[in-house]
């Protein structure tokens, strides 16, 4: 009883910090930078963000903070924002100064569009969340698990290793979305990383077995199937989801089942951007402690270390999980790899 | 070229001119300028993506792009064991679709066109309604029906019946077929409905008084008559079939039936994107719809034996359905409840819940209007309708004038080489949207024309994907024309323009009409290829549904969305009804 209470009270002053830090978390910003961007006006981001869950929160304090710069954005998922910003590369007529992407910064690093940063806020994240050439750093991270409908999962039922998954009775009862690195093909790379490549590929081919229904959709509309009662349990979902749904009400709830697959959403700014210093304000703004405070209270994972999450549990370090981090370059060297094997044992 | 040119020689001016300019003007008539620059436009318009496919196709993938030349992607493809079954389903999937659709469609064609049966404009509205729905909100509110796990109507079937199992399973290719159709057979009846409208009765009459009785006439005189219009249909079924997206997505992929787009969809947005093989099976779907428009040219090769307006006057009579009227108004309502009613039913109700409620008396006191609240505050919302309405209307109008003039080419002033220009208004059908979209924006960006990140390239888009659909509707109503009619206004001196706007355009007008709703709402709708297109400031209603259903968090939203997006269309649909009223009066 009294730990409950004083768990509560833990997450109850994690929540008025986070709340009273936003109003007052201060952010001064390189006055040059600032000036280029007044005279710039705008810039262009081409975001991967979820629209009314985070782009626009953070626009709009943004904007609120630097008045006469504003933000543009078009929302795409990371490869349609990839294939846009490669097809302006190649055009020579760059249009997004900012860009979110997830897979991909190595190619279009390679077509000569990454400008590599250099920003005050940069020093604060931790080295695994940036690339050490300066090419991309991430804004927010996801933690990829299983999660299930409580209403149709009894709890002795509940399976607590990747061994339990391939249990007779789920046979029929998972889902995944296909082909994405928030469903089947990030599954893979956390298989691979975590049983090494030959076990790996043999405990998939054991749940291939348990013949996984495709998903079409995002992942999100994924967790509102399994809330619905359509799929008992998801493999690759997000923790964040999950958790925001259950607050609501929702009968589902997350598994971390160690070690998790850890994934960055990074941005990073073109080469030829025609608002550099615009572009730079921003960018340095959402990894600063400010930017990062925005982040954290609408729900996502910050990854400034000095930043708490909303629900602190959703974290590796205070939920009690470990993790495999996935990051962009290490996407971008074995994605082809865990293609095929995807495409050889689950068809 | 303007309309003063004159098309006879007796016409051509007598002084002011050289002989020179006579002589030109003997040659190059407007029919001819007119053969040359559709050809121009439609050639320019297909091109930019056919060549994007077939470039792509033919060439490896690379993180920049296409790269050499290889045949590997269609060795990939031909040998992929699975290929075989892909074909197999795409092809059961495509014709039980044009079969289920066409028997609905024309039933409702039939009975608002041919009878005085009570009830029509509603059920006109009604089938458009049903087409208006976007397919992403049917299907889903399909899922929510006839779902085993969480579908209302199972769950009362098995409640009424006392089964243990779900009686019905939308994840299956009955379910796929049955979804497609309900929400396509408003298709059959644009398509079928003009063509009946203006079917010659005299011709049934004089069947009947040479002693056929109804079913002979039907199977020897209008089923013949109306071939083009069916076939045209049955083409035009199969090809949407074959090329449809969100119910395979949603409803093949949880059973892993496959079909072509859903490869081709898992193939550009997998990681890493395989754009190679993913147009390889792009050239496969187009050679399908090629093989398709060949063979409806030769079943309508004789046009002329189904022009049934010719010059003599012709008045198309009501079948007086006496004590049958109720009877049929009855099956029709039925049919529409069933096809139209349970999922506008369904989505209407779930849009007053955040997630997924059951239709009960006991839930109605927890109704909530957040989801509209959410809706019409949600960010860029009411910019998306305007400019998705705008872009509708404008890019119907061009496609309905523009298929006009290639359909008047194609099979008056050139038949000889019509068919080129048929076939080359099809090619866009074929191409996936994703290449058709990344192809249009590359294009442009590189010729110094400015409109990239502009509402103007999203015209050109919908533009080309939607010159397929306008052509089928208007080769299949021209061909019912007959010629005599224009021949007797160039007698009579009218020039080339002035015989369309007098004539053709007027006796096409039904025609004209349903392609420009059919456009209208296809477009607004659009959503593969203006993902790449809408640039900051021009988003539209399909991008924002898209980024609406992708965020999820509620059921409740996204039926709201799709109940919000038919009032406006509705509204549409039923101010062309009155129109189209005014000029039947005429």
């Amino acid at each position: 009883m009294f730990r409950a209470t004083a768990a509560f009270l833990m997450g109850f002053m994690c929540f008025a910090g986070a709340a009273w830090a936003q109003a007052s978390v201060p952010y001064t910003a390189d006055p040059a930078t600032l000036e280029g961007a007044r005279r710039e006006g705008k810039l262009v981001f081409y975001t991967t963000w979820i629209v009314d869950q985070l782009a626009q929160p953070m626009f709009s304090e943004f904007e609120k903070r630097f008045p006469g710069v504003k933000v543009e954005y078009v929302r795409g998922d990371s490869n349609q924002n990839l294939m846009r910003l490669l097809t302006e590369k190649r055009a020579n007529a760059t249009q997004g100064d900012v860009w979110s992407l997830s897979a991909g910064i190595g190619e279009l690093h390679k077509a000569g569009g990454v400008a590599r940063l250099d920003l005050p806020s940069a020093k604060e994240i931790p080295d695994q969340f940036k690339d050490q050439d300066g090419l991309w750093i991430a804004t927010y991270t996801n933690v990829h698990a299983p999660a299930y409908n409580t209403d149709l999962v009894a709890a002795k039922d509940v399976p607590r290793t990747y061994e339990d998954l391939l249990d007779p009775k789920w046979k029929g009862k998972l889902v995944w979305k296909r082909g994405d690195l928030t469903g089947s093909t990030g599954f893979i790379a956390n298989a691979l990383l975590t049983f090494g490549e030959e076990k790996g590929v043999e405990y998939l081919k054991r749940l291939a077995g348990q013949n996984i229904s495709f998903y079409g959709g995002s992942v999100r509309a994924l967790m509102d199937n399994v809330i619905a009662g359509e799929y008992p349990l998801g493999l690759q979902m997000t923790n964040v989801h999950a958790a925001l749904s259950a607050a609501n009400g929702a009968p589902v709830q997350w598994l971390p089942i160690s070690p998790v697959a850890m994934s960055a959403t990074s941005i990073g700014i073109s080469a030829d951007a025609k608002h550099p210093n615009a572009a730079r304000l921003f960018v340095d703004f959402v990894i600063s402690r400010a930017g990062q405070t925005v982040m954290a209270e609408n729900g996502y994972l910050p990854v400034h270390p000095g930043v708490p999450a909303k629900i602190p549990s959703l974290k590796p370090e205070q939920g009690g999980f470990t993790f495999n981090v996935i990051r962009p370059d290490y996407i971008d060297a074995n994605q082809a790899k865990w293609a095929a094997i995807e495409k050889e044992i689950f068809k | 070229m303007s309309s003063s040119t004159p098309t006879h020689p007796a016409l051509a001016p007598r002084q002011g001119a050289g002989v020179l300019f006579r002589r030109l003007a003997q040659v190059v008539t407007p029919g001819k300028l007119l053969l040359v620059l559709c050809a121009a436009i439609t050639i320019w318009l297909a091109f930019v993506p056919l060549a994007a496919l077939l470039y792509t196709a033919f060439a490896e993938d690379t993180p920049f792009g296409p790269g050499a030349f290889t045949l590997q992607n269609f060795a990939d493809v031909l040998t992929d064991r699975h290929l075989p079954e892909l074909f197999a389903t795409s092809f059961i999937f495509a014709a039980g679709t044009a079969a289920v659709t066409l028997a609905l469609g024309s039933l409702v064609a039939w009975v608002v066109e041919r009878t005085d049966a009570p009830g029509r404009s509603f059920f006109h509205v009604c089938a458009l309604m049903s087409f208006a729905l976007p397919g992403l909100l049917t299907t889903m509110a399909w899922i929510l029906i006839f779902s085993p796990n969480i579908g209302w109507l199972n769950g009362e079937l098995k409640q009424w019946f006392g089964l243990t199992k779900s009686p019905v399973n939308i994840y299956s290719m009955g379910g796929m077929i049955w979804t497609l159709s309900s929400h396509y057979f408003p298709l059959v009846y644009l398509l079928m409905g003009p063509a009946l409208r203006v079917l010659d009765t005299r011709m049934e009459e004089a069947a009947v008084m040479a002693g056929a009785n109804s079913a002979q006439m039907t199977v020897r005189v209008s089923l013949p008559l109306l071939r083009p219009a069916i076939l045209s249909t049955i083409l035009l079924l199969f090809i949407r079939g074959i090329e449809s997206f969100e119910v395979p997505r949603l409803l093949g992929l949880p059973s892993r039936i496959f079909v072509l787009t859903t490869q081709i969809q898992s193939e550009t947005s997998g990681s890493p994107p395989q754009f190679g093989l993913a147009s390889a099976h792009g050239v496969m779907l187009l050679l399908i719809c090629i093989l398709g428009v060949y063979f409806y040219r030769r079943a309508t090769k004789n046009a002329e034996a189904f022009a049934t307006i010719t010059g003599k006057g012709y008045r198309p009579t009501l079948i007086q359905l006496g004590r049958w009227r109720w009877p049929v108004f009855a099956a029709v309502l039925l049919m529409f409840v069933m096809t139209l009613g349970l999922p506008l039913f369904t989505l209407v109700w779930q849009s007053f819940f955040r997630n997924v409620t059951l239709p009960s008396l006991s839930a109605l006191g927890s109704m909530s209007l957040a989801s509209y609240d959410t809706i019409l505050h949600y960010p860029i919302f009411l910019g998306a309708v305007k400019n998705s309405v705008m872009l509708g209307a404008m890019a119907a109008t061009i496609v309905v004038l523009f298929t006009f003039m290639m359909a008047w080419v194609a099979h008056r002033s050139a038949k000889s080489y019509g068919w080129v220009l048929d076939a080359l208004a099809f090619t866009p059908i074929a191409i996936p949207s994703v290449i058709m979209g990344a192809s249009i924006l590359f294009a442009y960006l590189i010729i110094p024309i400015p409109v990239y990140n502009t509402v103007w390239i999203l015209l050109i888009a919908y533009v080309t994907m939607n010159l397929p659909y306008g052509m089928r509707f208007l080769s299949s109503g021209l061909a019912q024309i007959h010629k005599e009619l224009e021949e007797a206004a160039q007698m009579s001196g009218a020039g080339l323009f002035r015989t369309f706007g007098r004539v053709l355009l007027p006796l096409l007008s039904p025609v004209l009409l349903a392609a420009w709703l059919y456009i209208f709402v296809l477009a607004v709708r659009e959503l593969s290829a203006s993902i790449f297109l809408s640039g900051p400031g021009t988003h539209v209603l399909g991008t924002i549904s898209l980024t609406m259903w992708e965020e999820g968090g509620s059921f409740g939203a996204i039926c709201a969305l799709g109940v919000v997006q038919i009032i406006p269309l509705t509204v549409i649909v039923m101010a062309m009804r009155w129109l189209e009223q005014k000029i039947g009066d005429r």
